[in-house]
């Protein structure tokens, strides 16, 4: 079913969670790479290419980000906020995988452009379960033309449906204060 | 005197002869004296009329004098003009230091404005009554009075001035200023309170919301790497080993449950919830075709009401019956079937069921008052043929962390009833059982219908 090869940004701060989701993605036979940032400023970071992000070789863009809410710096909800902000970043799937289920925490993620929101199982079993389910979804779906670094093509869409919705470029880079 | 001159003069031209002249001379005398008599007594009464009008003008005068309150009159250029003992002990002026004086003597600086406004008032022809401001002692002091001011006529009716009661209202003013004091105090006292307990709350909302995010995690890590653990290093591990890791995956997850039940009681507890009307029937069949350990195979729940509409809230609603089916179905004496019967019917009347079987202890939890529920309610009964609850545990069962099995017998948090409870109180209902061991137990929720 793999219409291409998935590259996964994990935005993760507890470094056990790190090792189950890097390990249960893995376990599904995922051979993509996977990049694990410890939280929202470094995710941010990372999509911006500052610093050592600049190399794209080694920090692609990713076709798939999956973020914890609470983190210090800067939590899940700014990394939402920021990407939502960039027409280039809005259209990469973001899902929030997160040990809250509190329903202002949901909705606000959704409100903030969340793709899908899912609370984090406490048995390793259920988290490979639901990695696979999330994973499997995504690889099915569409996703628009990028280039060897994995950064969306900007095209124009002149005499296409979407024309009208033709988006500016993207602002100046802003950053997350915390 | 006149008449009787007339008269006189009359008779002298009328009789000549002498004795008629003489009897008529004595009846003119008897009747001169008689009438001399009749003026005489109508005079004394007037001076008696006189005496007694005078005794009351002093009467009054009395009463104006003893009063308690300062009586003075002005004129309407604002002269003072009477002055009583009580305005002397009020303001300290004698009356001859007072009267002549204008009537500013006793207004402070700051409210000579006043007079002007009591002046146009009182032509006007207002009456004044119990008007409260300041007046001026001779000694500079400041009084808080309450002024009668009504005015005066002369006897065609023209105003002449008023005359002022004023009485000193020290006192009252005082203690109407303690008690706003107080009640300021109080409404201080209040606010700080309410302010503390709503930063408590907060607090405590914030312990519960960090508990999932903080809490879980350390949690899921135990669980997580004891599972990895149990597939990749199987053959390193002996059986006992194995053991060990299976029973620290369980006591994890049980943990975990822990936390999430308390979790969603203090949920219950908080939460907004707006009442609407939720159609039962629906709500159940709905949770039967969707929850694994309700379906047909695993129980044999039969729903005995059609349409039976409450007001309530759905998910509080589905938490509660989830609660009640879950026990109902878990609490069966091991390889036996559960089966679970659910129907509804008006508040207050006693199940059929229940009628022959008095032998049962029943318990209700705080049974609300029956005013407090609303006007209109249906009891909801779930009966089962589980392994029932002993009178003893009935009234614990309702409450958190309360079991009566090890963890082994029948797994569960305590939790589950006490959200029942929580839950169907927040919605305006009660919650009750009705059991024996070894007889079942019959569980009801009362709630409003709209």
């Amino acid at each position: 079913m793999t219409k291409y090869e998935s590259t996964i940004l994990v935005v993760e701060d507890d470094p056990n969670d790190q090792t189950f989701i890097v390990k249960a993605f893995r376990d599904l036979g995922l051979t993509g790479a996977i990049l694990v940032v410890h939280n929202g400023l470094e995710a941010i970071a990372y999509m911006m290419g500052e610093g050592k992000f600049s190399d794209r070789t080694q920090y692609p863009y990713p076709t798939f980000i999956m973020t914890d809410l609470k983190m210090p710096g800067a939590d899940g909800f700014d990394v939402l906020e920021h990407l939502k902000a960039n027409p280039a970043w809005a259209i990469i799937p973001t899902v929030v995988l997160s040990s809250s289920s509190d329903p202002d925490d949901i909705r606000t993620a959704y409100l903030l452009g969340a793709s899908s929101y899912h609370r984090k199982p406490s048995d390793f079993n259920e988290l490979r379960e639901q990695l696979k389910t999330l994973h499997d979804y995504w690889m099915t779906c569409e996703i628009p033309v990028v280039d060897a670094s994995g950064k969306q093509l900007r095209t124009r869409s002149v005499g296409k449906l979407g024309e009208r919705f033709h988006q500016p470029s993207p602002p100046k880079q802003t950053r997350v204060e915390d | 005197m006149s008449s009787l001159r007339n008269h006189q003069t009359k008779t002298s031209l009328r009789t000549p002869a002498r004795r008629r002249t003489g009897k008529e001379l004595e009846a003119l005398v008897a009747q001169r004296t008689a009438e001399l008599t009749r003026a005489n007594e109508s005079l004394r009464a007037e001076i008696a009329a006189g005496r007694r009008g005078q005794e009351a003008s002093a009467m009054l005068a009395a009463i104006v004098e003893s009063s308690e309150d300062a009586i003075f009159s002005k004129t309407l250029d604002g002269t003072i003009r009477t002055w009583n003992a009580g305005a002397q002990r009020m303001f300290g002026y004698r009356p001859e230091e007072a009267i002549g004086q204008p009537g500013t003597l006793l207004i402070p600086p700051e409210r000579v404005e006043e007079e002007e406004q009591v002046l146009a008032r009182l032509k006007a022809r207002e009456q004044i009554d119990h008007f409260e401001t300041v007046r001026v002692t001779k000694d500079g002091q400041r009084l808080n009075v309450s002024l009668t001011i009504s005015p005066m006529r002369d006897p065609e009716g023209r105003l002449i001035g008023a005359s002022r009661i004023a009485r000193d209202i020290g006192e009252m003013v005082q203690a109407r200023q303690v008690l706003a004091q107080s009640k300021a105090d109080l409404e201080r006292l209040v606010n700080e309170r309410t302010a503390k307990l709503r930063e408590a709350l907060a607090e405590l909302e914030h312990m519960s919301y960090s508990m999932v995010h903080d809490m879980r995690a350390p949690l899921r890590a135990m669980q997580g790497f004891a599972t990895i653990l149990q597939e990749e290093c199987a053959d390193c591990l002996r059986p006992a080993g194995l053991d060990y890791l299976q029973r620290l995956r369980e006591s994890a997850n049980r943990l975990d449950l822990l936390l999430t039940d308390a979790l969603q009681y203090s949920q219950v507890v908080r939460q907004e919830l707006p009442l609407r009307s939720v159609e039962l029937g629906k709500l159940l069949r709905g949770m039967l075709a969707t929850y694994p350990n309700l379906n047909a195979q695993a129980a044999d729940i039969r729903l005995e009401f059609g349409n039976q509409v409450v007001l309530g809230n759905e998910s509080l609603l589905a938490q509660c019956f989830a609660n009640l089916l879950d026990n109902a179905v878990k609490f069966v004496p091991p390889g036996v079937k559960p089966h679970i019967r659910i129907w509804a019917e008006p508040a207050g009347v006693v199940a059929p069921q229940a009628m022959g079987a008095s032998e049962r202890e029943t318990f209700q939890p705080d049974p609300a008052p029956p005013s407090t529920l609303q006007p209109r309610t249906v009891r909801i009964w779930l009966e089962d043929n589980g392994i029932g609850i002993p009178q003893a545990a009935q009234e614990r069962i309702f409450r958190m962390f309360q079991r009566m099995h090890g963890p082994t017998q029948y797994p569960g948090t305590g939790i589950g009833l006490a959200i029942v409870r929580k839950a169907t109180e927040r919605m305006g209902g009660r919650v009750g059982v009705e059991s024996g061991p070894g007889q079942g137990s019959r569980f009801w929720i009362e709630l409003p219908i709209p």
